[in-house]
C-alpha cells in the first residue's frame, strides 16, 4: 500500500493569501495524516521564503498578473498570456500524471482562470479517475448576483461536477452557498462547511520581541493594507489621522503591500518615523501573527485576516470597496450584521471618521461585540478538513502504525 | 578591462522577436548555481532587455535572489545529494527514482511548451541522475531551433574523478549528442578543464572559457556606515565578514571563528558579521548565536544583500564556493579561505591553486584550531590588503557568457513559434 499523496493547487496574483492558506492546510494535514506527502502547486513568487510543513514540497508555476479582476495577463515573462498559460498547464498536468495524488485540493483562485481550470480538471478526470477531488473555498466569494454571473461565464458548475466534495471554510449559518449562488441540488449536496480556519500557532520570536518592546498600557492597532492598489491611500489616510490625533495614545503596526513603490514607501516611512509608536513593515509572512496582539485590526477584510481577528476575538475595522474587492466587501457586511466588525468604504476612511470610530472601539463605552457572538462562529476548520481528507482518501490512506511497546 | 577584447560584436535585438531562454539550475541545498545563473541573466538583460528567461530551479528557497525583470522560475520538487552519487528527495516520502520521473516530466513539458531559443544547462550534461536525458531528446526532436548550451564552473572536482564519473554516467556522450556549445566559467590558466577532464576532441571543440562569473555591475554599493551602526556600537573598527554560502556545512568553521575571537578578546579591534545562510540548521545557528554573546559579533542569516557586506569588509573569511571566491577576486578583497574538505575536491583544488598565486590566504579545516585561526586573523588584519593583484583571472565571465549565449540565437534562423 502506498502512502497518501495530496496535491494542492492555488494561485496568487495579488498578495499571498491563497498560498498561505494552502500551506496552513498542508501543515494540518501533514501533522494529522501519517506518512502523507503533499505537493503544492502555486505561482506565488516568494514562496521560497515560507517555511514548508513536513513532507511538503512545492512546484512553482510562472506567474500571471491579474488586471481589473477580470483578465489575467502574462506575468513576468515577456510572452503572450496564452503561452504562459500553456506552460502552466503543462506543468500542472505533468505534476498530476507523475505524482499521482490520491487527493487533489483546488483553491478558489483556480475558478478565475477558466481555461486552466478546465484543462487541469480534465487531466484529473482522464488520468486519475480514482483520485478524490476537493475544492476549498472561503466563507463567501461575494455578492450573489456578481458571483453567479462569474460562475456562469467561467463554467464553474461544470467544474464542480468533477468534485467529490466542496469544502467551505466558513459556516452555513453565516453564508449559505447553495441558496445564495443557486447551486443545483447535486452540487449543493457536495457542500461541507468546515468552519473558519483559525490557526493555533505561536507567533515567531521576531514578533514576540517586537511586541514585547511596546508599552502595555497603550492600545495596539495593526493595519494591514493587503496587496491591492488602494494600499497607499489607506496607509496615507491612517498616518494623516495619527498626525492630527495628538492626544490619542496609540501604538501601531502598519503593513504596506507590494503595490506601494519604493519612493512612496520611503515617504511613508519618513512620516511614520516622525510619529511616536508607529512601526512600518512590508507585508510579510509574519504579518498575521501580529494580529494576536492587536486591540484593533484595520484591514481590507481578506479571509485570512478575518480568521485571525475572529480567532483572537479582536475588534476589527474593515475598509473595503464593492468594486475593488467584492468578496471582502461582502464578507465584511456579513460580519457586520453579526456585530463582529465595523465597516467603512475607502471614501469614508479619513482622519475625522477614524478618530470617532477608534475612540469608540478602543477607549469609550462598552465593547460592541459580546463574547457570545464569537461563539456562534465555528472555527474548527483545520480539524474538519483533516477529517474529510481522511475519510475520502480511502485505500490511499495508510493508518498509523501501532507504536512499538 | 580584461576580457573586453573577447566580446562578440555588439548585439542588436531590435529586429528580431524577443529571445526566450530556458535555464536548468539544480541546487538542492545550495544557492551557488542559481546565483551564478542570475548573474549571467542580468548581463543578458542588459543586452536584450526584452528577453524572457525561465529558470528551472529546485532550491527550496528559490528564487532567493531578486529576479531581473521578465524572468520567472519553475521550481521542481527538491532532491538533495547526500554523498557522491547518492541522492534523496528532500521532503516528499517516495523513492527518488519516482521523484526523478516527476522532475523529468515537468522539465520536458516546460521546454516543449516554452519552445526556448536557448536551453542553458548548468554543469550536468544529462542533469542530476540523468533526469535531463529524456527531456533533451524531446527538445532535439520537437523544438529543433533550440540551441542547447552547457555551462560549467571553473572546477567541478578532481580531474580523474570527474572524467571517470562523466564517462560512467554517460555525461560525455550526452554532452556530445545534445550540446551546441560549452561555456566554461573559468580560465584555462587557472584550471584547464578541457585537459584536466580529458575532454574528447569533439567536446573540446565546442568548449570555450568565459572567465569568472560574478556580479559585474556595481549597483550594490558597500554597506553604509548607517547600516553598520545598526549592528555595531563601535563602527570605527575594522569589519570582518564570515560567510559560508548557503550555510549547510558552515557551522564548524564559524564556531572556531567565535572561539578565535574569544581568544583575541583584548586585542580584538574589529567587528564581525557571521552570515549563517538559509540552510544552516536552526540548532546550529542557535548555538552560534549564544556563543557570540558579549563579543562584537553579529550572527545572522542575512539575505541577498551579501555582496554589500562583502564590499564593505576589511577581511572576508569564507569557504571556497565559486561565487564567494569570484566576488573576493572581483572586489580585490583581503581574504582567508577555509575550503570544504570533501566529498568533492572542488574547493580544496580551487583554494590550492589560487592561494599559491597569492590571491588569498588559506587554512585547511583539519588544521583549524582557535589559536591558529586567531593568529591568522590578526595577521591578515595587520597585513591590510593581502591580495597579490597580478595575474588575476578574467572576471567578466557574466558579460562574456551572456554575449556568447545571445550570439548563438542571433546566429540561428529563428523560427516562428506558435
Amino acid at each position: 500500500m502506498s502512502s497518501l499523496r495530496i496535491l494542492m493547487y492555488s494561485n496568487d496574483s495579488l498578495g499571498w493569501g491563497h498560498t498561505l492558506r494552502a500551506l496552513s492546510v498542508a501543515s494540518a494535514l501533514s501533522k494529522a495524516l501519517h506518512d502523507c506527502s503533499i505537493l503544492a502547486l502555486t505561482d506565488l513568487s516568494n514562496i521560497g521564503r515560507f517555511k514548508l510543513p513536513e513532507r511538503t514540497d512545492y512546484v512553482h508555476l510562472p506567474g500571471l498578473n491579474l488586471r481589473d479582476h477580470q483578465f489575467y495577463m502574462s506575468g513576468r515573462l515577456n510572452l503572450e498570456t496564452e503561452n504562459t498559460l500553456r506552460i502552466r498547464r503543462k506543468i500542472a498536468q505533468s505534476a498530476l500524471k507523475t505524482f499521482r495524488p490520491g487527493v487533489v485540493i483546488f483553491d478558489d483562485s483556480l475558478l478565475d482562470i477558466p481555461s486552466e481550470m478546465r484543462k487541469v480538471l480534465g487531466c484529473v478526470a482522464d488520468e486519475l479517475p480514482e483520485s478524490k477531488v476537493l475544492w476549498g473555498l472561503p466563507d463567501t466569494l461575494g455578492e450573489p448576483e456578481y458571483v453567479k454571473r462569474q460562475w456562469a461565464a467561467n463554467g464553474v458548475f461544470e467544474a464542480f461536477g468533477h468534485a467529490n466534495e466542496i469544502l467551505i471554510y466558513g459556516a452555513e449559518s453565516m453564508f449559505d452557498y447553495a441558496s445564495a449562488y443557486e447551486m443545483p441540488e447535486p452540487l449543493a449536496r457536495k457542500l461541507r462547511y468546515t468552519g473558519y480556519l483559525t490557526r493555533q500557532v505561536n507567533p515567531p520570536q521576531r514578533v514576540r520581541v517586537e511586541v514585547g518592546r511596546l508599552n502595555r498600557a497603550k492600545p495596539i492597532v495593526v493595519l494591514t493594507a493587503g496587496g491591492e492598489s488602494g494600499d497607499f491611500a489607506m496607509v496615507d489616510a491612517y498616518l494623516r489621522f495619527l498626525e492630527k490625533a495628538g492626544d490619542l495614545t496609540l501604538q501601531s503596526f502598519v503593513f504596506i503591500g507590494p503595490a506601494i513603490g519604493a519612493r512612496e514607501k520611503r515617504a511613508l516611512l519618513t512620516r511614520a518615523q516622525r510619529l511616536p509608536g508607529v512601526i512600518l513593515h512590508r507585508v510579510d509572512k509574519h504579518m498575521l501573527h501580529y494580529l494576536k496582539f492587536a486591540d484593533l485590526s484595520i484591514s481590507t477584510g481578506s479571509y485570512n485576516v478575518m480568521c485571525e481577528a475572529l480567532a483572537h476575538r479582536k475588534p476589527a475595522l474593515v475598509v473595503s470597496n464593492h468594486n475593488e474587492q467584492p468578496d471582502n466587501y461582502f464578507r465584511a457586511k456579513l460580519l457586520q450584521e453579526r456585530g463582529l466588525v465595523t465597516t467603512l468604504t475607502p471614501a469614508e476612511f479619513y482622519p475625522e471618521v477614524l478618530r470617532e470610530i477608534l475612540s469608540k472601539l478602543l477607549f469609550n463605552g462598552p465593547r460592541l461585540t459580546q463574547k457570545t457572538q464569537y461563539e456562534t462562529i465555528p472555527q474548527d476548520g483545520f480539524t474538519a478538513i483533516v477529517e474529510r481528507v481522511r475519510l475520502l482518501a480511502g485505500r490511499h490512506y495508510q493508518a498509523p502504525a501501532l507504536a512499538a511497546a | 578591462m580584461s576580457g573586453q577584447k573577447f566580446l562578440p560584436i555588439a548585439f542588436n535585438m531590435t529586429n528580431t522577436a524577443a529571445p526566450k531562454i530556458l535555464i536548468y539550475s539544480q541546487d538542492g541545498f545550495g544557492l551557488g548555481h542559481l546565483r551564478r545563473n542570475l548573474n549571467i541573466c542580468l548581463q543578458i538583460k542588459k543586452r536584450s532587455p526584452d528577453a524572457s528567461i525561465l529558470i528551472i530551479a529546485d532550491s527550496p528557497v528559490a528564487p532567493f535572489f531578486k529576479m531581473p525583470p521578465k524572468c520567472d522560475f519553475v521550481k521542481i520538487p527538491t532532491i538533495v545529494k547526500v554523498d557522491t552519487g547518492v541522492w534523496r528527495p528532500d521532503r516528499l516520502t517516495m523513492p527518488y527514482r519516482e521523484l526523478l520521473t516527476i522532475r523529468s516530466e515537468i522539465i520536458k513539458n516546460v521546454a516543449l511548451s516554452f519552445q526556448p531559443d536557448l536551453f542553458m544547462v548548468d554543469h550536468m550534461p544529462h542533469g542530476a541522475l540523468g533526469e535531463l536525458a529524456m527531456p533533451l531528446e524531446f527538445i532535439k526532436k520537437h523544438s529543433a531551433h533550440t540551441k542547447i548550451i552547457l555551462g560549467i564552473r571553473d572546477i567541478l572536482g578532481a580531474g580523474n574523478v570527474i572524467h571517470q564519473q562523466w564517462q560512467n554516467e554517460g555525461a560525455f556522450a550526452a554532452a556530445d549528442a545534445f550540446y551546441d556549445a560549452i561555456n566554461i566559467y573559468g580560465c584555462a590558466e587557472v584550471y584547464d578543464v578541457i585537459s584536466e577532464y580529458s575532454f574528447p576532441a569533439t567536446l573540446a571543440k565546442k568548449a570555450s572559457y568565459c572567465g569568472y562569473v560574478c556580479r559585474e555591475d556595481s549597483s550594490e554599493p558597500p554597506l553604509s556606515d548607517k547600516v553598520l551602526r545598526n549592528f555595531f556600537a563601535n563602527d570605527h573598527r575594522k569589519f570582518v565578514l564570515v560567510t559560508g554560502g548557503g550555510g549547510a556545512d558552515a557551522s564548524y568553521f564559524m564556531d572556531q571563528f567565535i572561539d578565535a575571537v574569544r581568544l583575541l578578546r583584548r586585542e580584538t579591534n574589529f567587528n564581525a558579521f557571521v552570515s549563517t545562510g538559509p540552510f544552516m540548521h536552526k540548532d546550529q545557528r542557535e548555538l552560534l548565536l549564544n556563543k557570540a554573546r558579549g563579543l562584537p559579533i553579529v550572527v545572522s542569516r542575512m539575505g541577498q544583500d551579501s555582496i554589500r557586506f562583502l564590499r564593505r569588509a576589511d577581511l572576508v573569511i569564507a569557504m571556497a564556493g565559486y561565487n564567494t571566491i569570484s566576488e573576493i577576486l572581483r572586489f580585490r578583497k583581503n581574504a582567508l579561505i577555509v575550503p570544504r574538505p570533501g566529498p568533492s575536491a572542488e574547493q580544496t583544488i580551487r583554494t590550492r591553486i589560487m592561494s599559491e598565486r597569492g590571491w588569498f590566504s588559506t587554512i585547511h579545516p583539519n588544521q583549524l584550531t582557535a589559536e591558529r585561526f586567531a593568529e591568522l586573523i590578526h595577521f591578515k588584519l595587520q597585513d591590510g590588503n593581502g591580495m597579490n593583484e597580478t595575474k588575476l583571472p578574467d572576471l567578466n565571465g557574466a558579460t562574456r557568457a551572456a554575449s556568447a549565449l545571445l550570439s548563438k540565437i542571433n546566429g540561428s534562423v529563428k523560427e516562428e513559434s506558435s
